[in-house]
C-alpha cells in the first residue's frame, strides 16, 4: 500500500499545486468552474452522453463563445507546468474555434494582450496548430496533426523556455517564441458561428 | 516510483482516457439540489449528511415509507455494460434494502447492474438487467460491516462480475441480460418492509468506463 502523495511525487519532494477535473456528475463544478463568458446563446453543462463530461455548445449566433475558466485565479506557472486534457471536437467547419490550454484571461483567452499556450482547431483548419501569448503580442504555429471528432488526449507542457504540444501522447511541435511571462488558469474556448460541440471529459493541470 | 501525472497513475498518455469518477465524500457538505456533482433522487424527504466521525463518508437516510436515492441527474456519462464500479459503504439497519452501483435511472432498475443487501434474502445479490432482469445470489451473507464491492461490466466477454473486498464473489458471476445503455453510479435505501428509518454510509466511490 503507498499514499496518494507518493505515487505522484519523489519522496522528500514538496508538491506543487496541481488540479485533476473528472467532469463528471450532475452539475460543472462551479466551486471551481466558472462561465463569464457565455455569449450569442452558447453554453456549458454536464453531457448526457457515455464519456461526454462537460459539453459546451455554440448559440448558432455569429462569433458566439462559450469559455470555463477559473475566474482569473491563476495559479499554474509559464515556467514550469503542464496541461492535459482529454477532448472530442464537433467540427471542423471554417466557423468554428475550439481551445483547450492555459491563459490569464477567462473571457476571450486567445487573444493580445493575453499570457496564454493553446492548442486549438481553428477556423477551416484541418490541423492542429499552438498559440501563445507573452502579455503584449500572440502568435501560433501549425503542426501536421489532422483534427477529426474522435476523442484524443491533448498535452501541453511549458519549461519556461517553449511549449511541447502532444496529441495522444506523440509531440507534434514545441513553439519557442512568444511564450507566456507570467501565471495562468486552465480554459476551455468555443467560439462558433453554428451549433458547433466540444466535450471534455478530463482536465488535469499542475506545476512540476 | 512516481508518476508524472494522475492521468498516467492509470493510462499512458497515448491511450486515450475514458471517463472516470473517483468521489472521496469528505468535506463539509456533499450537496444533492441540484447544484452539484451528486442528485438526491428519493422520496419522502431523504437525507444525505456528510459523517462527523471516522471514515463516515456520506450517510443516506431513508424515513418512513420512502427511500433514500443518490445519482448524478441521469447524467450518464457511463457504459453501464462496460464499465467498472468501486465503492466503500455498509448498511447499518436491520429491516434494510441498501444498493450500490450501476443505473440508467436511479429509480429503476432497468438497464442497471448493482449489489443488493435485502434482508428479505439470506445472501449478497448482484442484479443486472439489460432490458430483463437476471438475478444472482452469491454464497456471502448479508451483514453490516464497512465492505468494498467492486462491480466489472464486461460485455465485450460477456460477463459482470462481484467482488467482495477483493475477492471474487462465490456464484457472483452473471453473463445474461447486460445492458448497453448509459448510466450513473448510485446509492439507494429503504426499509425491506413496513414503515421505518434505513441508513446507509458511503466513503468510496469509482467508477471508470472500460
Amino acid at each position: 500500500m503507498t499514499d496518494f502523495y507518493d505515487l505522484l511525487n519523489p519522496h522528500g519532494t514538496v508538491a506543487e499545486q496541481r488540479m485533476v477535473e473528472y467532469f463528471t456528475g450532475s452539475h460543472i463544478d462551479n466551486s471551481r468552474w466558472v462561465t463569464n463568458q457565455l455569449t450569442g446563446g452558447s453554453t456549458a453543462t454536464m453531457s448526457t452522453s457515455i464519456d461526454g463530461g462537460v459539453i459546451l455548445t455554440g448559440g448558432g449566433t455569429t462569433n458566439a463563445k462559450a469559455t470555463l475558466g477559473f475566474n482569473n485565479v491563476k495559479q499554474y506557472t509559464h515556467t514550469g507546468s503542464v496541461f492535459i486534457g482529454v477532448y472530442k471536437f464537433s467540427a471542423t467547419q471554417a466557423s468554428t474555434i475550439q481551445t483547450l490550454g492555459l491563459s490569464s484571461a477567462d473571457s476571450n483567452p486567445r487573444s493580445a494582450p493575453q499570457n496564454a499556450a493553446l492548442f486549438s482547431c481553428s477556423t477551416g483548419a484541418t490541423s492542429y496548430y499552438v498559440e501563445s501569448g507573452d502579455g503584449l503580442n500572440f502568435a501560433s504555429t501549425s503542426t501536421s496533426a489532422q483534427v477529426d471528432t474522435n476523442y484524443h488526449t491533448g498535452k501541453l507542457a511549458l519549461d519556461g523556455a517553449g511549449i511541447d504540444f502532444s496529441i495522444d501522447g506523440v509531440l507534434a511541435v514545441r513553439r519557442t517564441d512568444t511564450i507566456p511571462t507570467a501565471p495562468m488558469q486552465p480554459v476551455i474556448h468555443l467560439n462558433s458561428d453554428i451549433a458547433a460541440t466540444m466535450n471534455v471529459n478530463y482536465c488535469e493541470v499542475y506545476n512540476t | 516510483m512516481a508518476f508524472p501525472s494522475v492521468y498516467e497513475m492509470t493510462n499512458p498518455l497515448t491511450t486515450v482516457r475514458k471517463q472516470h469518477l473517483v468521489e472521496w465524500f469528505s468535506g463539509d457538505v456533499i450537496s444533492t439540489d441540484g447544484t452539484g456533482r451528486w442528485n438526491n433522487h428519493g422520496s419522502n424527504a431523504p437525507l444525505y449528511l456528510v459523517g462527523d466521525g471516522e471514515n463516515c463518508g456520506i450517510r443516506l437516510t431513508g424515513l418512513s415509507v420512502g427511500y433514500a436515492s443518490m445519482g448524478l441527474n441521469n447524467k450518464n456519462a457511463f457504459d453501464v455494460g462496460q464499465c467498472t464500479f468501486i465503492s466503500t459503504f455498509r448498511r447499518n439497519s436491520d429491516n434494510q434494502n441498501a444498493t450500490a452501483g450501476m443505473r440508467n435511472n436511479p429509480v429503476s432498475s432497468t438497464n442497471g447492474s448493482y449489489m443488493l443487501m435485502d434482508t428479505n434474502a439470506n445472501n449478497i445479490q448482484l442484479l443486472n438487467n439489460g432490458g430483463n432482469p437476471t438475478t444472482t445470489v452469491t454464497t456471502t451473507p448479508i451483514h453490516r460491516n464497512w465492505t468494498t464491492v467492486k462491480i466489472e461490466n464486461d460485455r465485450a466477454n460477456t460477463s459482470i462480475k462481484l467482488s467482495l473486498d477483493g475477492v471474487l464473489a462465490s456464484n457472483g458471476t452473471s453473463t445474461t441480460n447486460i445492458s448497453s445503455a448509459g448510466g450513473q453510479p448510485s446509492f439507494f435505501t429503504m426499509m425491506s418492509s413496513g414503515s421505518g428509518t434505513t441508513t446507509l454510509d458511503v466513503n468510496y466511490c469509482e467508477v471508470y468506463n472500460t
